[in-house]
């Protein structure tokens, strides 16, 4: 995109061609170098890797829908929220409900054995109708109010969580099915047309594309009419407003957006560890998701992804490849270690780069193509390089100078 | 500036006897105990370009905030193309026709300005989220379609070179330039200026002058400029309001009002054609 | 009845624990707009140097408070200094990250220093001594946490209404703008607010301790509890957040007195709260509180609405 600016042409009709190709998510050809790139490096991870390689990227592709989530309702829309957790233990439970085993004893939770193309759906709607009821009230509150009555939502949720146990099992959990083509779960070794597919790699071939599809999803809204709203709301409530945005709408639509992708990361969570548990769906999770978009990219589709890795990936990483020590650093045990680096994270993303990682590749990109450019013409950046640099103002937060094909 | 140009369309709104595009009765607004506006009446014909001015404070903003349903009056009414303005919500003056450009820019310094404009439009796109994120059919035909209805506004402003760019990083001149092509990719009925040339070079105000003519004699859109200019207002208005403290104390032809002694001692006494000469570069010189 | 008064006294107990807490959120929101997530652990660190000032190094009580309070009050104050100073103009959620992120630092150092789960409270008199009047047993410890919170609250009331520093905070909390313009320094007054609110947490700390019979890990996330009070009473006013806590503290008290004993009577049968609703509801009475009066007044108690401009 950087790349797009400074080629911007003159004006006029060349203008014009170019404003088409950008509506295009693949319009250039750079890319679909990219992209197709990116679908080797899948195809030779997933004929590679190992269960425990799986069972990280598979975890955290699970996540990284929250995340979308939670940036659609946060980093897009500018509503503080920490009641992500809430709605992905109801999509869980919702899948729980419907995907569950039937009853065996009286006193086991309910479950009616319905197939995954029935729970997903559902787990994600439910959570999005719960949103459009919790909407109208939640919604009336404006920035730290909204963020504490999440929370409350948060704790009051796991409350009902630990109690309901027709549904949820109570405090010590309960299980969960998980996907199945036909009669064979896919969390055992299954032949699929002839080919043995691995539990991690049937799982991965679910779970990836549902997330591709939830990222294409984000960005296709984000750059037409209901995204352009959400933005124009975090960024002016009043401007936003005088220019015929309809702020309750707006806030609803990403409110019960948010829930939707909260729920089905829920669901797939539930059905992907074969179980679930109500102290699951806590602060500490929402907090997470909060770090994730915040190290990964406010408002940005590829933020929410890169977020999710650092977040919910780098530690796992960390552990399976024991480049924590087992016994911990400095008397921390290894987990603890894992917290250290987010909180710091946090803060050093906050105060240095708020665009996240997102930003930081954004900016060396920028700082590649001035050093080009200088090498080239041997002189000053193009104007137009030299406008889009976000590196000199820091408080160009949330920066969407890539906004048509970045977000 | 020139006063030649303003005759003819003065000459068409004097003999326009048919109902006014907005009317204005007896409004007074109120903040805890200040009278920010008191019993103001006025009325605006189709095509006419109607100048509100004022000296600070005398509650030329807050006219635009009642009007666009930001402030709720303490009494008074607004009517606006024959539709009681009470009855709207802020967000709804935009489907009814009305536009506004924002005095103090900078509440939205990410949007590029394409999709400034395009956010313009908000009200005449319709898809939802389920549309938009599946990007199928009508959305995709009507965001396209809306693409190139941006773009030639921005080709008629001379903003084509710059619409990717983050309104952040803009010069003030183009921001407020980017803004007025905005509230016209609204394709409004009224369109509310809020003093379009407060911080402009005077040679940015005489572009943006012309603009405003332009929009005026082209596209034939009703406008209200609240300003503080005066050599620019008395160049290119029909028709000028004058408030003092929320009070109207003249109204009139431009020349009519520059010469009523209250206005003088109000107002023009102590700010007589001081154009300000401010520091901001000129979009010629800044524009990449 | 004495059961209820017993209760009721604890509930003030508890109540004034939480509007020390919710004191420091509202001193701290006044002066610069911003909600102090981490004021939870700034209490559990204050809690853990108290135990451990007394306990592990053996020093006189008053010693160690005035230790805690000092490194409570360096901590907040550089974290104002160099953190917050930077994120002026940002929006409130990254301000609120930036706190969770301290938050999360703060919890991790805790564990990291005291890794043993369960510590001592430490207290200049006995934590569990008391008397019984007419069947209500009160404690020594409930008293002087009524005491000194009352002391504390007369305090900041004289501070804000008398003292020059007091006024210059109570100036920027109305108008930043304003304030600078007639030359007050904004930034030491929020550098000032961040200290005041790290001490009241360190010494809300101590008392919590105190009430629990222990420092654990778990103390900053019970003093999240002040969250309800604030918005109960208000995020700008500092009568909601002492009014607040009382009520929040008096309802979760009483909600888990009277959880296990029969109120409902259905269809001629009888429930406790722990039947219909599940034990241990009194850790989201408050929350539920809360939402009520959310629902009917949006800015709290005591809070004021916000105009917007445009």
């Amino acid at each position: 995109m950087s790349a797009d600016v400074s080629a911007t042409p003159p004006a006029g009709v060349a203008s014009r061609r170019a404003a088409d190709v950008t509506t295009r998510l693949l319009g250039t050809s750079r890319r679909r170098v990219v992209l197709i790139l990116a679908l080797v490096a899948v195809a030779i991870f997933f004929s590679v890797a190992n269960d425990d390689q799986f069972q990280i990227v598979n975890v955290t592709m699970i996540y990284a829908i929250a995340v979308l989530g939670l940036n659609v309702l946060s980093g897009y829309a500018g509503q503080i929220s920490l009641g992500i957790a809430f709605f992905m233990g109801i999509g869980a439970y919702t899948a729980t409900w419907l995907g569950g085993t039937p009853p065996t004893s009286p006193r086991a939770p309910v479950g009616l054995g319905l197939p995954f193309w029935i729970w997903l759906p559902a787990a994600g709607i439910v959570a999005a109708l719960l949103g459009a009821l919790i909407g109208p009230t939640a919604l009336r509150l404006k920035g730290f109010y909204l963020g504490i009555v999440s929370l409350a939502l948060v704790v009051i949720g796991v409350q009902i969580f630990k109690n309901a146990a027709f549904l949820t099992g109570g405090n010590s959990g309960r299980g969960m099915l998980p996907p199945a083509f036909g009669d064979t779960p896919i969390n055992q070794q299954n032949d699929l047309f002839g080919i043995a597919l691995s539990a991690g790699q049937q799982f991965f071939l679910v779970i990836a594309p549902i997330l591709a599809l939830a990222a294409l999803f984000v960005a296709n809204v984000m750059r037409t009419r209901a995204g352009r709203a959400f933005q124009a709301v975090r960024d002016h409530e009043v401007g936003a407003a005088i220019m015929g945005v309809n702020l309750f709408e707006a806030k609803m639509g990403a409110f019960i957006l948010s829930s939707f992708l909260a729920g089905i990361s829920g669901a797939l969570f539930a059905s992907y560890n074969v179980h679930v548990d109500p102290n699951t769906w806590d602060l500490t999770l929402s907090i997470a998701f909060v770090a994730a978009i915040i190290i990964g990219g406010i408002a940005s589709v590829w933020g929410s992804l890169l977020g999710a890795i650092f977040v919910f990936a780098l530690p796992k990483v960390l552990d399976v490849y024991s480049l924590v020590p087992a016994t911990g650093i400095a008397g921390l045990p290894s987990g603890d270690v894992n917290t250290v680096i987010y909180g710091l994270l946090i803060i050093v993303f906050l105060l240095f780069e708020p665009a996240g990682f997102v930003g930081l590749i954004r900016r060396g990109r920028l700082l590649a193509l001035r050093m080009s450019e200088r090498n080239r013409k041997g002189g000053e950046p193009t104007p137009a390089a030299a406008g889009a640099d976000p590196g000199g103002d820091a408080e160009i937060e949330r920066t969407r100078l890539t906004a048509g094909s970045d977000a | 500036m020139s006063d030649t140009t303003t005759t003819p369309a003065q000459t068409r709104t004097q003999t326009n006897a048919q109902a006014p595009l907005l009317a204005v009765e007896g409004l007074t607004v109120r903040f805890a105990g200040v009278t920010a506006l008191s019993d103001v009446s006025f009325a605006v014909q189709p095509g006419e370009l109607f100048a509100v001015i004022g000296p600070n404070g005398a509650g030329k903003t807050s006219l635009f905030n009642v009007i666009s349903r930001v402030y709720q009056p303490a009494a008074g009414r607004v009517i606006f193309d024959g539709q009681d303005m009470a009855r709207l919500r802020t967000h709804q003056t935009a489907r009814a026709g009305i536009a506004r450009t924002f005095q103090n820019l900078g509440q939205f310094p990410f949007t590029t300005v394409l999709d400034y404009l395009l956010l313009g439009r908000h009200t005449r796109l319709r898809s939802g989220i389920l549309l938009g994120g599946l990007y199928l059919g009508p959305a995709r035909d009507e965001e396209r379609a809306n693409r190139a209805e941006c773009l030639r506004i921005l080709d008629l402003l001379g903003l084509a070179r710059v619409r990717d760019l983050p309104l952040g990083v803009l010069p003030y001149g183009l921001q407020k330039r980017a803004d007025l092509a905005r509230a016209l990719a609204m394709r409004p009925k009224l369109l509310l200026l809020d003093e379009p040339v407060a911080g402009m070079s005077l040679e940015e105000s005489r572009d943006m002058a012309a603009v405003i003519l332009d929009i005026k004699e082209q596209l034939g859109v009703t406008q209200i400029l609240v300003e503080h200019d005066m050599a620019m207002v008395m160049g290119i208005a029909d028709r000028v309001l004058v408030l003092d403290f929320g009070r109207v104390i003249a109204e009139g032809a431009p020349a009519a009002v520059q010469a009523n002694p209250d206005v003088i001692k109000a107002y023009l006494g102590e700010e007589l054609g001081e154009a300000p000469s401010a520091d901001g570069a000129s979009p010629a010189e800044t524009a990449p | 009845m004495a059961f209820f008064f017993q209760i009721f006294l604890a509930g003030i107990a508890a109540g004034c624990i939480y509007a020390l807490v919710a004191l420091g959120f509202t001193i701290i929101f006044k002066s610069s707009g911003v909600i102090n997530f981490a004021q939870g652990e700034l209490l559990l660190l204050g809690a853990y140097l108290v135990s451990a000032g007394v306990s592990q190094w053996h020093l006189n009580f008053f010693l160690a408070l005035f230790i805690a309070i000092a490194i409570t009050v360096a901590i907040a104050v550089a974290f104002e200094r160099f953190a917050l100073r930077r994120m002026i103009g940002r929006p409130a959620f990254s301000v609120l990250m930036l706190t969770i992120g301290l938050d999360t630092l703060l919890l991790t150092a805790v564990i990291a220093i005291w890794p043993d789960v369960l510590y001592a409270p430490a207290a200049p008199y006995s934590t569990t001594a008391g008397f019984d009047v007419g069947g209500v047993h009160i404690t020594i410890n409930d008293i002087w946490t009524i005491i000194v919170t009352g002391i504390l609250c007369a305090a900041l009331y004289a501070f804000f209404r008398y003292t020059r520093y007091g006024l210059a905070m109570r100036a920027a909390a109305l108008d930043q703008e304003a304030a600078l313009a007639v030359g007050i320094n904004v930034g030491l007054v929020n550098t000032f607010s961040w200290a005041i609110a790290a001490a009241i947490a360190t010494i809300g700390g101590f008392f919590l301790a105190a009430h629990l019979s222990g420092v654990n890990p778990g103390l900053g996330v019970i003093a999240l509890v002040a969250f309800p009070a604030i918005i109960l009473g208000g995020i700008d006013s500092v009568l909601g957040a002492v009014v607040g806590g009382l009520i929040i503290g008096i309802v979760q008290q009483l909600t888990a007195g009277y959880e296990n004993t029969a109120l409902i009577h259905l269809f001629g049968q009888s429930f406790t709260l722990t039947d219909k609703l599940g034990p241990s509801f009194d850790a989201i009475a408050p929350y539920l509180v809360m939402l009520v009066v959310l629902l009917i007044r949006p800015y709290g108690l005591f809070g004021k609405r916000k105009v917007e401009r445009i």
